[in-house]
């Protein structure tokens, strides 16, 4: 006669960090409470694509100010330099906060899984738009007990 | 009040109705009190995205909700996630939480029994359980009736209420016909009702008119029960004399909906409890 093995206490639901708001797609999550089944069917919440706002130099005022000194070959000239040399500063900073804030918020987790579950997450992340770390970091979220 | 008769051994009431702001919480929390006082275990379900059953039951924590017992669904998981409330006396909580709102895009042929399988083997723990519906007839309003033996809607005495209360016993019994045949329609109870108001006497006829023995009665709308809740206490508690005539209109609804067994009585010594007079037809209510 064998005992029944214990049965696995109440986890939080994958989802319930995401509010309701947020746009939904379905999408192939992986159950980690479940190791026999590979991947189950949630509702992954993706942000909303950011909607683009009129910036102040938007306004038909200032478009008009800056039509006006494009219109003299100097003005064009000083423009086109100032703007050149303001997108090259400003790719830098960007280039370097952003590997400073990936190496501090990112790390590398090693795991084995099948290859069909690798090949189920690769196109689910595509289909979303999004990357396989994304997912995986989303689905970790979700199944931590905290 | 109707002539009905009381239906015996019923102990899984759901709360429900089609149009939201009409009292489903109020009247599950003055149920829930009034079973309280006569120290009747019960356990409130909240199955509200809202949560304000949750937040007026004021559980000192809530680990686990509804949400993660309808995603799990294994057979009494439920009790996993039951806290008990923070009001005195012998009620328990399912709590709920915003997530619960995921849990109503999971629809599936089998998805409307997670609810039920979730409390296998607990609901029996308790005297009575009260489900609180959201304000739709969606999946997790589906989830509430299959795991219920009694549907009792709520509604108010306005135009547009009347007509969701019609909505809401058809589901009922849609419910009965495909999937759960045990599910009985309570009836129908007319909240926030001030029979001072003309078009309050003209929609409480007009309801009489059109479900005629279903109509349970009507509770008086007194600022006792909002007071009670903001609070965080069962009305029951409140002193006022707002809040006593809506404890007796409590009492009578219960004694309607679930009276008390035999076995109940006996089992426990039981707190003495203002005698229970009948809803006036047409107010009486101040």
């Amino acid at each position: 006669m064998t005992n029944p093995s214990p049965r696995p206490a109440l986890r939080k639901a994958p989802d319930a960090h995401i509010h309701p708001a947020l746009a939904l797609g379905a999408v192939t999550l992986i159950d980690l409470r479940e190791p026999d089944s590979a991947a189950i069917q949630v509702e992954l919440a993706v942000p909303p694509a950011p909607i683009e706002t009129n910036s102040p130099h938007d306004a038909p005022a200032d478009r008009a100010k800056e039509d006006r000194k494009k219109r003299t070959a100097k003005g064009a000239k000083n423009s086109k330099k100032q703007k050149n040399k303001k997108a090259v500063k400003a790719g830098k900073k960007a280039k370097k906060k952003g590997k400073k804030r990936q190496l501090a918020d990112r790390i590398d987790v090693r795991r084995e899984i099948p290859p069909t579950v690798r090949r189920q997450l690769r196109t689910g992340a595509k289909a979303r738009g999004t990357s396989v770390d994304e997912v995986v970091t989303s689905v970790l979220e979700g199944w931590s007990p905290s | 009040m109707s002539s009905q008769s009381p239906i015996p051994g019923r102990r899984v009431i759901a709360a429900l109705s089609l149009k939201g702001g009409v009292g489903k919480t109020s009247v599950v929390l003055g149920l829930a009190g009034a079973a309280a006082t006569q120290r009747r275990r019960t356990l409130v379900v909240d199955l509200d995205p809202q949560a304000n059953a949750t937040a007026a039951l004021d559980p000192r924590e809530a680990p686990f909700t509804a949400s993660d017992v309808l995603f799990d669904a294994r057979p009494g998981i439920a009790s996993e996630a039951i806290v008990p409330s923070g009001w005195p006396g012998t009620v328990s909580l399912l709590p709920s939480e915003r997530a619960l709102e995921h849990r109503a895009g999971d629809a599936s042929p089998d998805s409307a029994g997670r609810l039920r399988r979730a409390l296998e083997g607990v609901a029996e723990d308790y005297d009575l359980v009260l489900i609180d519906c959201p304000p739709s007839l969606g999946e997790l309003t589906r989830n509430a009736l299959f795991a219920a033996d009694l549907a009792l809607v709520v509604t108010e005495p306005s135009f547009f209420a009347v007509a969701a209360a019609q909505q809401a016993l058809e589901a009922v019994g849609l419910v009965r016909e495909h999937g759960n045949p045990s599910l009985q329609a309570g009836g129908i109870v007319a909240n926030r009702v001030r029979p001072t108001l003309p078009e309050h006497v003209f929609r409480m006829d007009e309801l009489r008119a059109a479900f005629g023995g279903l109509i349970l009665g009507a509770l008086p709308d007194r600022s006792a029960v909002q007071q009670a809740q903001g609070a965080c206490v069962p009305v029951q508690s409140w002193q006022s004399h707002g809040a006593k005539e809506a404890c007796l209109a409590f009492d009578a609804l219960l004694k309607r909906l679930a009276p008390r067994t035999g076995s109940e009585m006996s089992a426990r010594s039981v707190t003495p409890t203002p005698k229970s007079v009948e809803i006036p037809a047409q107010g009486g209510a101040s």
